[in-house]
């Protein structure tokens, strides 16, 4: 069940349901990362040797996805510290 | 070695397989979205590196690898368990790449979007093929 309850907060703060707003951002969200991460998914699958096909493993998909959308709602300033933390988040997968 | 394409590789899959990936890659979308959204873009942006890509593609490329030895009457259980530890090579590389998209948008983000994105992507490619390149000639040399 979803209520209007403007940009913020995103949560109702009366009956604690999501937003309008927020539901349909976050559809938007779930399609955008699944398409760019099944084309990137597809482009490594035929690619060969398979070790270079396993970079495409850790292409930056659902950070595209964010981030696009997190440039059209919140600006520069905001992506750039996503971008910073990203640095760890990729730090993590590698290890 | 020649890095080609294969394109009969996309018949191994079956439908249900490209609906699970796409369906991992909006999930943690969503994630990634819903942890900015409540603890802020520094949380959030911890999760712009979640290997959505990798947890979906390593079980599967085990599984068409035996699907295809066994195929000829051969144990493909081994071979499996090789591909996926070589994709899993290559995605430790892209990771590195990875790494080196995030520094381009902490940097370069402020100053320009669809350049910042592009521009980081494109350095994506381009550190992680460049490591994928050295780890190969550093094989071929102890060899």
């Amino acid at each position: 069940v979803e209520v209007v309850c403007g940009n913020s907060p995103r949560v109702h703060h009366a009956t604690g349901l999501i937003c309008l707003d927020a539901a349909m951002d976050y559809l938007i969200r779930f399609l955008a990362g699944g398409i760019v991460v099944s084309l990137f998914a597809v482009v490594g699958d035929v690619l060969r040797p398979k070790s270079f096909a396993g970079l495409f493993g850790a292409a930056p998909a659902v950070a595209l996805a964010t981030l696009t959308l997190a440039f059209w709602k919140h600006g520069g300033a905001y992506v750039s510290i996503e971008g910073r933390s990203m640095i760890l988040g990729a730090i993590a997968f590698g290890v | 070695m020649v890095i080609r394409v294969k394109l009969a590789a996309l018949q191994q899959g079956h439908w249900y397989e490209y609906l699970v990936r796409f369906a991992l890659g909006g999930f943690a979308t969503v994630v990634a979205g819903v942890v900015a959204d409540i603890w802020g873009p520094t949380a959030g942006g911890l999760f712009l590196a979640f290997p959505a890509i990798f947890c979906a593609s390593a079980t599967l490329i085990e599984k068409h690898e035996r699907e295809r030895k066994e195929k000829k009457g051969l144990k493909g259980k081994e071979r499996g368990k090789n591909a996926a530890a070589l994709d899993a090579a290559g995605a430790g590389l892209g990771s590195a790449g990875l790494a080196v998209c995030g520094a381009v948008m902490w940097l370069l983000a402020i100053d320009t979007a669809l350049g910042s994105l592009a521009l980081a992507t494109a350095i994506w490619f381009a550190v992680s093929v460049l490591l994928w390149r050295v780890r190969r000639e550093l094989r071929v040399y102890r060899t």
